[in-house]
């Protein structure tokens, strides 16, 4: 998955799919836990579906330290190799 | 100096109700211990002539010449520990106690023994000297993570030297890991052994399962922490592709995971798995989304969601062992039909059921006290076959009930299950 745009609906929709949402309904402001009602072995889920459909291995120890969406959005990012984000 | 461990006596589903005997095809009834015990003989020294009993099924002998009697316990078997705690002190030995129980309740342990909080292997040697000395100290704590790259093998040589005709587990539980960071609401682990998952090399997880297969044993994994992305599952890949070496079937009775991870887990890796001999899967319920919302009828796609783990398991030849929560906020009088008509819809062959129960030292403990919803404090019924808090959605005796029914209920279309061998039977009930 190359672009950040489809990376950013990949987060989205895997968020929504956990935790029974339409993707569209997911503000970038919303805090995982809190208002979404994320809990840990749903986030696990979260990291471990990011790290198949985007092929890096993510810590759960720096998943926790995921606040709200636009967190997740950022450490995607921040993860896929260069040559998967060229 | 001499040196004797003691497993206490505990109730499981069918000491409390024996009428679950007749409707659950099992014939295998006495679980193994914790590796608690195994792990602390391990690191004991050779001045120390050690020695275990199973309260259980043995005499645990007050009246022996011993210096130091050590009890592990857990909730379940933390009133029968205080008992033996008090008899044996009565009889002039010096106790100590430690386990999960003692962990998140020193102040109540510590009235009956001295009392080891948290990982016990690092502590031992210290505790060991000042027992020799005579001058036990009330409350030990390990203050530090135990480094696992230092751990021996458990000595498992223990439990199965004691095997008899009362007691003869399959398996045996095999460690991956020690501690957690996730904040489940119902676990204790992040309490009791620490906040940092700390994989075991995977010679030492090697190890333990085949000092098990040279006894003729299985291993159980149970932690359920095999697929959590990142190192453990890298790790689980090692294992895996280890148990692949060998050529022969895995001598693993089973893996713990939950349906999320079933979800989320990569396909090939399952194959993997299924090709190293891994048969089946623990499934944890009761702690995620899915279990928690799936049976309300108000969630559909969560539903969806636990018959597409069921059968993604199945699909890839693991079978799904699944274990329901009874009791759930989010569970009404009607959850209980709706867990048996997801089971039916997705093919599931074996399950248990246990009722929510708010463990000390688990984040549930503080929400129920916090509520005024804790309705006693006798720990042996803090097992799972008893409704010791108040449930949201209706009386502690209709969910008690709703346990009794689904047990016969879900085991009704199922008995064939009964002639199965011990290695495609239920785990342990
Ligand atoms: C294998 C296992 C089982 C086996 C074996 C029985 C047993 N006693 O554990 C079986 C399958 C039978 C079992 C059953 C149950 N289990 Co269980 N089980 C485990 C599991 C996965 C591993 C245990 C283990 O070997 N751990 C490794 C050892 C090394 O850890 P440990 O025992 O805690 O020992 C360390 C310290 O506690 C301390 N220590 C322990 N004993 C002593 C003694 C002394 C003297 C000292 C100094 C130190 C010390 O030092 C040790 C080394 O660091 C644990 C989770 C876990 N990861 O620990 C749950 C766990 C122990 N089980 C738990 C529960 C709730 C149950 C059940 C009641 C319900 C259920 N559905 O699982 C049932 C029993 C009753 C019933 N109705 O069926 C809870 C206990 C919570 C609590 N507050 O007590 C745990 C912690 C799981 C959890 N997620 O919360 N279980
Ligand atoms: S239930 Fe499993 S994932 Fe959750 S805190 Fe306990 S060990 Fe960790």
């Amino acid at each position: 998955m190359t672009d950040k745009s489809q990376r950013e609906a990949l987060v989205l929709a895997s968020i929504a799919e956990i935790l029974e949402m339409e993707p569209g309904d997911i503000s970038h402001d919303a805090r995982m836990r809190e208002d979404l009602g994320m809990d840990s072995l749903g986030s696990l889920e979260l990291l471990s579906t990011l790290s198949r459909e985007l092929n890096v291995d993510l810590e759960i120890e720096q998943a926790m330290e995921i606040e709200t969406v636009a967190d997740t959005l950022r450490f995607v990012e921040e993860h896929v190799t260069p040559s998967e984000s060229a | 100096m001499k040196l004797r461990f003691v497993y206490p006596a505990f109730n499981r589903h069918a000491e409390d109700h024996p009428e679950l005997l007749d409707v659950v095809p099992c014939d295998e009834y006495f679980g193994p211990p914790s590796l608690g015990i195994a792990s602390l003989a391990a690191v004991t020294p050779e001045s120390w002539d050690l020695d275990f009993r199973d309260d259980r099924f043995e005499d645990v002998g007050l009246e022996d010449d011993i210096d130091l009697v050590a009890i592990s316990t857990f909730t379940p078997s933390a009133k029968r520990a205080m008992e033996l705690a008090d008899a044996f002190r009565e009889h002039g030995k010096q106790v100590v106690i430690g386990g999960v129980f003692p962990s998140h309740m020193p102040e109540v342990a510590g009235e009956h023994a001295s009392v080891v909080v948290g990982e016990g292997d690092g502590i031992w040697p210290t505790v060991l000297d000042d027992a020799a000395r005579g001058e036990l100290l009330p409350r030990y704590e390990a203050t530090e993570p135990v480094d696992v790259n230092t751990l021996p093998l458990p000595r498992i040589d223990l439990y199965l030297d004691k095997e008899c005709d009362d007691y003869h587990p399959s398996d045996y539980p095999v460690q991956q890991s020690r501690g957690c960071p996730m904040k489940c609401v119902a676990c204790a682990i992040p309490g009791s052994l620490g906040r940092r998952l700390r994989p075991l090399p995977i010679e030492h997880i090697v190890g333990q399962v085949e000092q098990l297969a040279a006894r003729g044993k299985l291993g159980s994994l149970t932690e359920d922490t095999c697929l959590f992305p990142g190192a453990p599952q890298r790790h689980t890949r090692e294992f895996v592709r280890a148990l692949l070496e060998t050529g022969r079937e895995a001598p693993v009775s089973y893996l713990g995971t939950s349906m999320p991870l079933i979800l989320a887990a990569d396909g090939k890796l399952l194959d993997e798995m299924r090709a190293s001999g891994i048969r089946m899967f623990y499934l944890v319920g009761g702690f995620d989304p899915i279990t928690r919302q799936g049976f309300n009828r108000k969630h559909p796609r969560q539903r969806q969601r636990a018959v597409d783990a069921i059968k993604k398991s199945i699909d890839h030849g693991i079978e799904p062992y699944t274990s329901f929560l009874l009791g759930n906020d989010d569970d009404d009088e009607g959850s209980f039909d709706e867990m048996l008509a997801v089971a039916d819809e997705a093919g599931l062959q074996k399950a248990e059921f246990a009722i929510r129960t708010p463990y000390p030292g688990t984040p549930d403990w503080h929400q129920m006290l916090a509520e005024d919803r804790i309705l006693h404090r006798d720990w042996s019924k803090y097992n799972d076959a008893n409704v010791v808090f108040q449930p949201a959605q209706m009386s502690p005796e209709r969910l008690l009930q709703g346990y009794l029914d689904i047990w016969r209920d879900f085991y009704k279309s199922r008995q064939n299950l009964s002639k199965l061998d011990a290695r495609d039977r239920t785990i342990q009930f």
